[in-house]
């Protein structure tokens, strides 16, 4: 905070106390992650007697090479890469372009279109008639029908528009009297002042098809457009028979199929690591957002 | 200006997602008629190869034409990368093409359900839910063709693997298995250690001597870590000290057969209230496992395996591949740290049993759309279940990953070292009908050693695999009845809830039977008449 | 008479059209929307009314029998359904009062650091439990939380308590989901709030000091109202959440003895469809959900329109 002024008593102990806090939810936060990581770099007998905490004992690099070796995990990366970037920029300008005419616009039909964007949160066609439905516009088997159907979620949308309504609208009103149209007024002006607002709307989009499993298996066919999740997910599979009946592979194995729990946390770490670089990134939009969203009356 | 650019990029934008899409399709179009052109390569120089080595069987080809059927299943690692030469070989010798369509495993049955649902039906489906299918109405019955053409496929089933194979809805057969013909698999287990720390020498049988090692185990520092409370002299749930009862069960939903040869539920035996009383004592003494409800069964056992490998658990009920993991992971901070495998548990009246491992699973149908090639699916599936098809999938290729010693088939090096490393090659390739035999099973067990080339903990896994033989039991399969699939979710969680909390003593014996009388009018009355109708006619 | 009706009429239509006419580029906005909607979200639905048949897959719709609300009765006409749909509600008012707030608080607090590097690494830490998956964060809760080798019950054990077995005890399962719920979702969920805390306007705070205000007052009269927008429209949302649990953690928490409090909505459900999968039975349960779901935001919508003149509509 820029405003300086001097700090009362109470107020020192709130700061060392919101410290102290803040360190001991760090600690609750990391800990487990730090724990998935260690196990990763484990030997297996340390691992299966519960002894790793904080540190990996028997340094080895066996689950990452076990995972790198599947010559799928490149392309796989690269098609989630695709999808996430194209996802994201589609989703926020298609959100955009929903939330708007939802805060701004005074046209006929906007309750309308309100409401027809707010009813898909709650109704949905399911999981097979989206599918015929996908099959008509040609879009199994295509990396782009996992952007397209998360283009604009009406969860983001409301968030989105929410964000456009705490924003004046005489702003608007001013560059209209000059004779900016829409576009123009939402490039140009309501935009750049959400930059917080859309950091956080690219961070969902990021992360839910960085995350996303269930559609990447329905609607994919072929092993080199499957994303991240889906062959991480697949080399992890029967470790996790928590979810599954016994498959056969259990059967036949006597359970010595079962992969290395370092394999599984090696998982873990592969597929979080990516998202934890870009987080810093988008965090400086947060506090720059305050700079220019810091708009004279 | 402004207004045309991004009128201008908008139009760019859709002009731009269409175009791409359709590239992205006319992509995998081409993707995959390449893929065809190298696999039929793949194929050619595959099949000069097997002229040169052996003289082949040209003449009694399966098919005069080649026959092409498409196949769907569901994959797991570890597996053939790129191509699977057992599969080539395979559909060289009956030249056949099949176009195999893979997918992982986790929500395959909603894979197959838009599978379905699209009109794009492969002809055979592998590793769905078979009632389901009946259900849907998509694939047929094989009764008779396999009569007509799968002579080898049923020469190698038993008379007791047909109810296995049966469904209870019309009795009928719908699939065709893989067979793992081989019966060890769980085994009984205690830690020979700490029988010598708390000085007991004979290895328990009978219900008492059980219970006076729990004892010992509970009161004594049995693992030497100084402290005396944390053992735990039973690890595992309940249902795995069914079997000394003499209730054969091999799973928390428990269909069993009564005395008069009928298709019943466990609760109903006379057996049960005496294993319930027992257990609450057992309990009650602090013999079981605090964590008995949350510990997994003995099939899917996880969580038994990390207390065992913790050094916490003196004895457990749990595949016997346990015993060998398990003493290696205790070794390397005690040496003489040992978990052998046992004969099963003695009960109070002298019973005692171990289920032996399922001899079916797997499914491979047919569908509805195609009828007309069912006949000749068979006929595909009996080579694999003739003499030379076993041996192919269970051994691979002649000279490739096998040698003929003593006119026997023997893994090389490195197929016999691990299922993983057969798995890859695609020897025992699991989705995907066929059988295994116990032969190659021991061969990737014992990695192609001889008993006594073995390492001390793999014996103890060969031993455990054995001790129980003369008392593994076949437990009965469950019947998916209309009634079973409406009112299961009902009826068996709550089962299972009512068991826990007797053995627990939240309520007495005969509450719990009070409460399992309240089941039956909504529901478990009809599960129990139905599963029984449909015994008594598939038997 | 006529002729200035139709005078009036004509001036009504030019006037809509001048109307139309001005805000042709709102139009030519929503128009990728509009389309998007219709093609991927709007014409898959017109498949829900498999709900009310017995839909076979082969068949399509056309050829499946039309069976009325006897999907609905199947999973009405459980002799437990009250008890379930209450547990279903009580973890989700539960989860309101507890894992909403949460990152409300987590995001206040963490406004008031002036150590902008800590509050950064913070912020990124605070948001890693997100990444882990459902089923690797059960089996942490499981390993934590167990009587033999877990490690809450080792410092119970070492400061001479009992130990518990929380996961075999119904009455540890609401809070383990709870706790757990808001150690997931804290950090991430904060993310909204941080960026909607950005956006308060400096001046605000300049002025409030101008006029006194302490930093607690500043919270309450400035930073809070500031966010208080997002609040009212994410427990607006949330509350119509109120009959769906996320189905994986209950499930994966769920054993013989807690199934009496942890039988939920969706894992009862899930449960029906083990043996057969059943699509017009999810689909029924879908709709019976969204038309609840439907009353309750437009209940909450009036209300919060009422005393606080933020809306979702």
């Amino acid at each position: 905070m820029s405003i300086k002024n001097k700090k009362s008593k109470g107020e020192k102990i709130f700061d060392i106390f919101n410290i102290i806090m803040m360190c001991l939810l760090s600690m609750a936060f990391i800990y487990p992650v730090l724990n998935v990581f260690s196990i990763s770099l484990s030997g297996s007998s340390p691992i299966l007697r519960g002894e790793i905490s904080f540190f990996p004992k028997q340094l080895t690099f066996e689950g990452y090479r076990d995972i790198f070796e599947n010559k799928y995990i490149w392309m796989s990366y690269r098609n989630t890469i695709f999808v996430a970037a194209i996802g994201c920029a589609v989703g926020l300008l298609m959100t955009s372009f929903a939330a708007y005419p939802m805060a701004f616009g005074n046209f006929y039909g906007k309750k309308l279109f309100t409401y027809m964007i707010l009813f898909t949160l709650w109704f949905s066609g399911g999981m097979i008639p989206t599918y015929l439905v996908m099959r008509r516009l040609k879009l199994i088997n295509s990396l782009w029908v996992l952007i397209l159907l998360s283009a604009a979620p009406a969860y983001y949308v409301i968030v989105l528009r929410s964000f456009f309504d705490n924003m004046p609208k005489s702003l608007i009103e001013s560059a209209k009297l000059d004779g900016a149209n829409d576009f123009v007024c939402m490039f140009k002006i309501v935009l750049p002042i959400a930059k917080p607002a859309l950091a956080t709307l690219a961070l969902w989009f990021v992360v839910s098809h960085w995350n996303n499993f269930m559609a990447p298996l329905i609607y994919l066919n072929d092993r080199e457009k499957y994303t991240l999740q889906v062959i991480l997910n697949d080399i992890v599979l029967q470790a996790s028979g928590l979810m599954y009946e016994i498959t056969d592979a259990v059967q036949t194995g006597d359970g010595t199929m079962v992969i290395p729990q370092q394999v599984q946390n090696a998982v873990i770490v592969v597929a979080m690591l990516p998202m934890l670089v870009i987080y810093p990134f988008l965090q400086k939009y947060f506090v720059k957002g305050v700079m220019i969203g810091a708009v004279k009356g | 200006m402004n207004k045309r650019l991004i009128c201008l990029f908008l139009a760019v934008f859709m002009m731009l997602s269409l175009f791409v899409g359709c590239a992205a399709n006319e992509d995998t179009s081409t993707d995959k008629a390449t893929d065809q052109v190298s696999s039929s390569e793949q194929d050619e120089s595959n099949g000069s190869n097997g002229e040169d080595s052996s003289q082949d069987e040209e003449s009694d080809i399966l098919f005069k034409e080649t026959f092409k059927f498409s196949y769907m299943g569901s994959i797991w690692e570890p597996h053939p990368q790129d191509g699977n030469p057992i599969f080539d070989e395979l559909m060289r010798r009956t030249n056949t093409e099949i176009d195999f369509r893979f997918y992982p495993s986790a929500n395959y049955q909603d894979k197959v359900a838009v599978t379905l649902a699209s009109g794009d039906i492969p002809d055979v489906i592998y590793g769905a839910s078979v009632p389901w299918l009946i259900d849907q109405g998509a694939i047929i019955p094989l009764d008779e063709l396999l009569e007509e053409h799968g002579q080898n496929i049923l020469a190698n089933l038993t008379e007791e693997d047909y109810p296995y194979l049966r469904q209870a809805i019309d009795g009928k057969i719908y699939s065709l298995p893989f067979i793992l013909d081989f019966k060890p698999a769980y085994a009984m287990q205690i830690r020979k250690d700490w029988l010598d720390n708390v000085g007991i020498d004979k290895i328990p049988e009978t219900w008492e001597e059980w219970k006076t090692v729990w004892r010992a185990f509970r009161d004594q520092d049995a693992n030497g870590d100084g402290d005396k409370t944390n053992e735990i002299p039973y690890a595992g749930d309940v249902y795995s000290l069914l079997p000394a009862f003499g209730i054969n069960v091999a799973d928390r939903i428990g269909f069993v057969e009564d005395a008069d040869g009928n298709y019943t539920l466990m609760y109903e035996l006379p057996e049960f209230r005496k294993f319930l009383e027992e257990m609450r004592a057992l309990y009650k003494e602090g013999l079981l496992d605090k964590e008995f409800a949350t510990r997994g069964t003995f099939v899917n056992s996880q969580e038994l395996e990390k207390v065992a490998q913790a050094n916490l658990a003196g004895s457990m009920m749990t595949w016997a591949a346990n015993t060998r993991t398990t003493t290696e992971v205790l070794r390397e901070i005690d040496p003489n740290a040992t978990l052998i495998g046992v004969k099963p548990i003695q009960g109070p009246d002298g019973k005692r049993g171990i289920p032996a491992r399922r001899r079916l699973s797997g499914s491979a149908t047919i569908t509805v759309a195609a009828e007309e090639k069912a006949e000749n699916i068979v006929k595909f599936f009996n080579y694999v279940f003739s003499e030379e098809g076993i041996r192919l999938m269970s051994y691979g290729i002649e000279g490739e990953h096998h040698e003929i010693e003593d006119s026997k088939p023997v893994l090389k090096a490195p197929y016999n070292e691990s299922f993983e490393a057969a798995r890859k090659v695609g020897i025992n390739f699991t989705p995907f009908p066929h059988l295994f035999t116990e032969d190659a099973y021991m061969q990737l067990t014992i990695q192609g050693k001889t008993y006594e080339e073995l390492s001390e903990p793999m014996q103890l896994f060969y031993d455990a695999l054995y001790v129980g033989e003369e008392y593994f039991f076949t437990p009965l399969p469950v019947l998916n009845t209309e009634a079973y699939t409406e009112k299961q979710a009902q009826i068996f969680p709550n089962l299972e809830s009512l068991v826990a909390q007797c053995v627990t003593g939240d309520i007495t014996v005969d509450e719990f039977y009070n409460q399992y009388e309240k089941l039956k009018p909504i529901g478990l009355q009809d599960i129990l008449d139905q599963g029984n109708e449909a015994w008594q006619s598939m038997k | 008479m006529q002729v200035i009706n139709m005078k009036k009429e004509g001036q009504n239509i030019r006037k809509i059209a001048t109307k139309i006419w001005a805000d042709r580029y709102m139009y030519l906005m929503i128009l990728p929307v509009v389309i998007y909607y219709i093609l991927f979200k709007y014409w898959p639905m017109a498949w829900l009314r498999i709900a009310f048949y017995d839909f076979k897959i082969l068949k399509g719709i056309e050829g499946s029998k039309f069976v009325g609300l006897e999907n609905f009765k199947t999973f009405l006409n459980n002799p437990d359904f009250f008890q379930i749909i209450w547990n279903t509600l009580y973890l989700n008012i539960l989860s309101i009062i507890f894992v909403f707030t949460a990152p409300i608080l987590f995001a206040l607090l963490l406004n008031e650091i002036s150590n902008s590097k800590f509050k950064r690494v913070v912020q990124t830490i605070s948001y890693l439990p997100h990444f882990l998956s459902t089923v690797v964060v059960v089996s942490m809760i499981a390993t934590f939380l167990s009587p033999s080798i877990g490690t809450l019950n080792a410092i119970l054990k070492s400061l001479g308590l009992e130990t518990v077995h929380f996961l075999g005890n119904p009455k540890y399962f609401r809070p383990i989901m709870i706790i757990s719920g808001i150690w997931q979702g804290m950090g991430w969920n904060s993310i909204i709030y941080l960026s909607a805390l950005s956006g308060i306007n400096t001046e605000l705070y300049e002025s409030a000091v101008i006029d006194g205000a302490g930093r607690f007052q500043q919270v309450l009269y400035v930073t809070l109202p500031g966010i208080a927008n997002t609040i009212v429209i994410m427990l607006i949302l949330q509350i119509g959440n109120l009959l769906s649990v996320g189905f994986e953690k209950v499930y994966l928490l769920q054993n013989a003895q807690n199934i009496k409090v942890s039988e939920v909505l969706s894992t009862y459900v899930y449960k029906m469809g083990i043996v057969n999968s059943n699509y017009s039975l999810g689909t029924a349960v879908g709709l019976f959900n969204a038309v609840i779901s439907l009353i309750l935001v437009l209940l909450a919508n009036k209300l919060s329109r009422k005393y606080s003149e933020i809306s979702l509509i």
